[in-house]
């Protein structure tokens, strides 16, 4: 580190919040041109510390150098100003404009009319360089989750930042697309910026950075360089104690058919087809993965079988009985459990409390309800027993549910649904934005659903959680399935082949099926 | 369905008692008693200023709503005649609140209430006393509730938002009043005054202070908080309510009906706020004049806002309020001020609580300005 010349300096950073101690003596360098990753679990402080840099908070104690010089940050403008640019984990983007005014937002072009035709070519330029496709006039609210994030990346690029901070910017791309931004930051590091990557997926921060620096509770516990580092010994920094990679999971026996998707045709709500003709089968004691890049239908998909979306044509049948056109209530009744891929919005009730969510089903029968009556005795007696099961973490049931860490709200989700008979337990996006060791909880919980008898229809947009998980495995791709394979004949190469749209025969043909990758699965999602 | 699941091995909690779900928790309690009592604080000061600044004596303004409103018999107990509809109308909106709903056609609702009231009481004759009066009162009610249906029913069909019809019910209801009760309307009392005719004597809530207006409307009302309380927190439909109005689509996906709860929202509002109609007249007035709603139903926003939608809350709000516009009359008598002055009040006392930032702002720098 001496014979680079430091980019950046935090040095001593401590952060307090009520109750909380999020940065403890925080000490972190980046040299010039190097990638610096900084692994940690939810809550570890990392999002903290970045907030700091990117100027959205003060830190209580500590300074900050740029280029060896101290810096104060006051705000936002001011780290753009220093040359900071941070892509975040949850965007900041303004859903009703479009993509070109979201980029240049605050640094328009043009005097006092915004010239919008310089923004739309800028923006184009911009894409092409860095090879992430956008539409400049789309609007942020139409996109998905993985196009909006290519704005937030372009968005810092725009600004001609120095200093790149990624936060988790993995998380929506296949795996030719993360190669690819691999490669356009070994080209912005290779021009001298530093870049800082957060992110939880092992395999990528070895891949990439050439440091690694791991956090716990606020402060940092560990720092190595990534040559060398093995993906058991971080796991073990960033929690604290070993930690299982493999799910352990019995060997598959598929039953009889419990799902059977025929044709399916769904519009999303700008109109456009966003589920195109897609069919597939899952068995009981099967978990069927669906992997693909967020944003090719399987939200729609994910409504359409709970219920809320309303499908242009073709069949679901559950055990038979035809599902479409019928309401949430009777699909719940008829056994369909599902964790949401969006807990916030269709999850759980944030200001409702755990046991209230916990019974956000079946709160008006008993044990819970005696005609118009709840029984509220039984189901706190309910939730508490169900919190110690499944680890919800939570000071006590009364406790609202948006107080809780991510990962624990995830878990409380997944304590409803698998707490209740089921006959096809739908998990959309499972362990999107929770912490390690509620990852391996609910991957066992899944698990072992399967092998009590249900059927799992698994929809990620990680493939390193789909490879550790199905048992049979498809790929979405605009709508369509591209493929359907065994896990056994699987691997990561064809499946990002097909998440980018090249059918099955190809892919197989491009990716000679290899033995199965260790099932190695750390991430955040 | 899940065999014996393995146990996690416990990691050091970070979700000890002072984790930082633990201390948000116990702050928001805090805040949601303290916000009301700052606001109220905050504004009296606002005011006093004002006046001030237009050269009165703020502190015998002040005195002289205290005096209106609360001391000695008669003040206090009109006071409380004020209250009643308050409290009932309050819940009514407060009831909306909690769907998510703004139902702003309380007042109409409160109306055709008593339009319906008067006529029931009306109606019969010579039958005991207090089933004249329960008629009259279920009367008001189920017409209230009919009439809020109308906008809950335009929402669900038609998306329609409730703000925007309900208003417009408001104008309907008090139009009808002016065509029923008007000279030659089927409702019209005699002679010249534009009013109702009576109802039955007998069809009257008794007077439960003697020697005041104060009638048995008000344990009516105190009854009908509890009931909200009941309701909302204890039924199978309450938590339907909550659900919707907190996070609709998780309410959905998780096989609550929106719709049903919209419209049984609505029609529990417009029975609360008939009802408090149907007091007014049977207890109070027992005539229906033209014009007759008072702005009460747009008062009752404000009571539902400041009492922050829990029923007790709600019942220091409408006694609070009842207060500010019995006391508004000696207010004006003494200090010289005009009655409407009071509207200001409650106009502050209103915009503090709904903007509690605006609270937190003034008081958090201050603390953070002594302890540094």
């Amino acid at each position: 580190m001496t014979a680079t010349p430091i980019a950046l300096r935090l040095e001593h950073i401590t952060k307090r919040f009520p109750g909380v101690l999020a940065n403890d003596d925080v000490t972190i360098e980046v040299g010039a041109s190097e990638t610096l990753a900084i692994l940690g679990e939810n809550g570890a402080g990392k999002s903290t510390l970045m907030n700091i840099l990117s100027g959205l908070y003060k830190p209580d104690e500590g300074r900050i150098l740029v280029d060896g010089k101290p810096v104060t940050i006051n705000g936002p403008l001011d780290a753009i100003a220093h040359g900071i640019g941070m892509v975040h984990q949850h965007f900041e983007l303004v859903p009703p404009l479009t993509v070109a005014e979201n980029i240049i937002l605050g640094q328009e072009p043009g005097g006092l009319l915004v010239d919008h035709r310089k923004a739309a070519a800028l923006v184009r330029d911009l894409s092409a360089r860095f090879g992430l496709e956008l539409d400049p006039n789309a609007r942020v609210a139409d996109l998905s989750v993985g196009l909006q994030q290519r704005v937030e990346v372009v968005k810092a690029l725009y600004r001609s930042a120095r200093i790149l901070i990624l936060d988790e910017p993995t998380a929506v791309l296949t795996p030719q697309e993360t190669r690819e931004l691999f490669a356009i930051m070994r080209r912005l590091s290779a021009g001298g910026r530093s870049i800082i990557f957060i992110s939880h997926k092992l395999d990528e921060v070895r891949e990439i950075s050439d440091r690694i620096v791991v956090m716990r509770a606020g402060r940092v516990v560990g720092e190595t360089p990534a040559a060398g580092a093995t993906n058991a010994d971080l796991a073990t920094m960033m929690v604290g104690r070993p930690v299982v990679l493999e799910v352990q999971r019995g060997k598959a026996e598929p039953g009889a058919e419990v799902l059977a998707v025929h044709d399916l045709q769904v519009r999303d709500d700008r109109g456009a087809v966003a589920v195109d003709g897609l069919s597939f089968t899952v068995r009981a004691r099967e978990i069927f993965g669906i992997a693909g890049v967020d944003g090719n239908g399987q939200a729609e998909l994910e409504e359409t079988l709970t219920g809320v979306r309303r499908a242009e044509s073709g069949s679901v049948r559950l055990l038979g009985r035809e599902c479409l056109g019928l309401s949430p209530r009777t699909l719940i009744e008829m056994g369909i459990a599902c964790i949401p891929s969006d807990r916030h919005r269709r999850g759980m009730v944030g200001d409702f409390s755990v046991a209230e969510n916990l019974v956000l089903s079946n709160y008006d029968r008993p044990p819970y309800a005696h005609g118009p009556w709840l029984d509220l005795a039984a189901i706190a007696r309910g939730a508490r027993f169900r919190v110690d099961r499944f680890d919800v973490r939570t000071p006590n049931v009364t406790t609202l549910a948006r107080f809780l860490s991510g990962g624990n709200q995830q878990k409380m989700v997944v304590a409803r649904e698998l707490s209740r008979e089921s006959r096809l337990l739908l998990a959309a996006q499972p362990t999107r934005g929770v912490d390690v060791g509620a990852i391996e909880f609910i991957h066992l919980s899944i698990a072992r659903q399967r092998d009590a008898g249900s059927a799992v229809l698994l929809i990620s947009a990680s493939l390193d959680e789909i490879l550790a998980l199905s048992d049979t495995i498809g790929v979405m791709y605009r709508g369509r399935m591209m493929g359907i394979v065994p896990r056994a004949e699987a691997n990561v190469e064809m499946l990002g082949l097909m998440m980018a749209g090249t059918p099955l025969e190809q892919a197989r043909a491009a990716a000679p099926v290899a033995p199965a990758p260790t099932d190695a699965f750390v991430t955040g999602g | 369905m899940i065999g014996g699941m393995p146990t996690v091995p416990a990691v050091a909690s970070e979700e000890a008692p002072a984790s930082p779900g633990a201390v948000a928790a116990r702050a928001a309690r805090w805040r949601a008693v303290l916000i009301p009592l700052l606001a109220l604080f905050t504004s009296l000061v606002f005011c006093a200023l004002m006046l001030l600044i237009s050269g009165h004596n703020p502190l015998t303004v002040y005195q002289a709503l205290w005096t209106g409103a609360l001391t000695g018999q008669s003040a206090f107990a009109n006071t409380l005649v004020q209250t009643t509809p308050y409290i009932l109308l309050g819940l009514a909106v407060a009831i909306g609140f909690k769907g998510a709903l703004f139902n702003i056609g309380a007042e109409g609702q409160y109306i055709v209430g008593a339009i319906g009231a008067v006529w029931a009481g009306h109606l019969f004759n010579g039958a005991p006393a207090i089933l004249l009066v329960i008629f009259a009162l279920l009367v008001g009610s189920l017409v209230g509730a009919l009439y809020a249906t109308i906008a809950g029913v335009l929402k669900v069909v038609s998306g329609a938002h409730e703000v925007i019809t309900t208003i417009m019910l408001n104008y309907v209801a008090a139009f009808m009043v002016s065509w029923l009760v008007d000279y030659g309307g089927a409702m019209h009392g005699s002679g010249e005054i534009q009013q109702s005719y009576y109802v039955n004597p007998g069809a009257q809530l008794p007077i439960i202070w003697p020697g005041t207006p104060l009638h048995a409307g008000l344990i009516i009302a105190l009854a009908c908080a509890a009931g909200y309380y009941v309701l909302v927190w204890r039924t199978t439909w309450g938590f339907q309510l909550r659900a919707v109005g907190l996070n609709p689509m998780a309410a959905r996906s998780a096989g609550i009906s929106i719709r049903r709860v919209t419209i049984w929202v609505m029609a529990v509002s417009g029975a609360l706020s008939g009802l408090a109609g149907a007091i007014q007249i049977t207890g109070l007035q027992h005539v229906l004049p033209d014009p007759f709603g008072s702005g009460f139903g747009f008062d009752a926003i404000a009571v539902a806002i400041i009492g922050a939608g829990n029923p007790i809350g709600i019942v220091l709000a409408a006694v609070l309020l009842g207060a500010l516009r019995n006391g508004a009359t000696t207010m004006e008598a003494v200090a010289g001020i005009s009655g409407p002055f009071v509207s200001v009040i409650e106009a502050t006392i209103l915009f503090f609580v709904a903007a509690p930032i605006v609270i937190r702002w003034i008081y958090l720098r201050w603390r953070r300005a002594r302890m540094a």
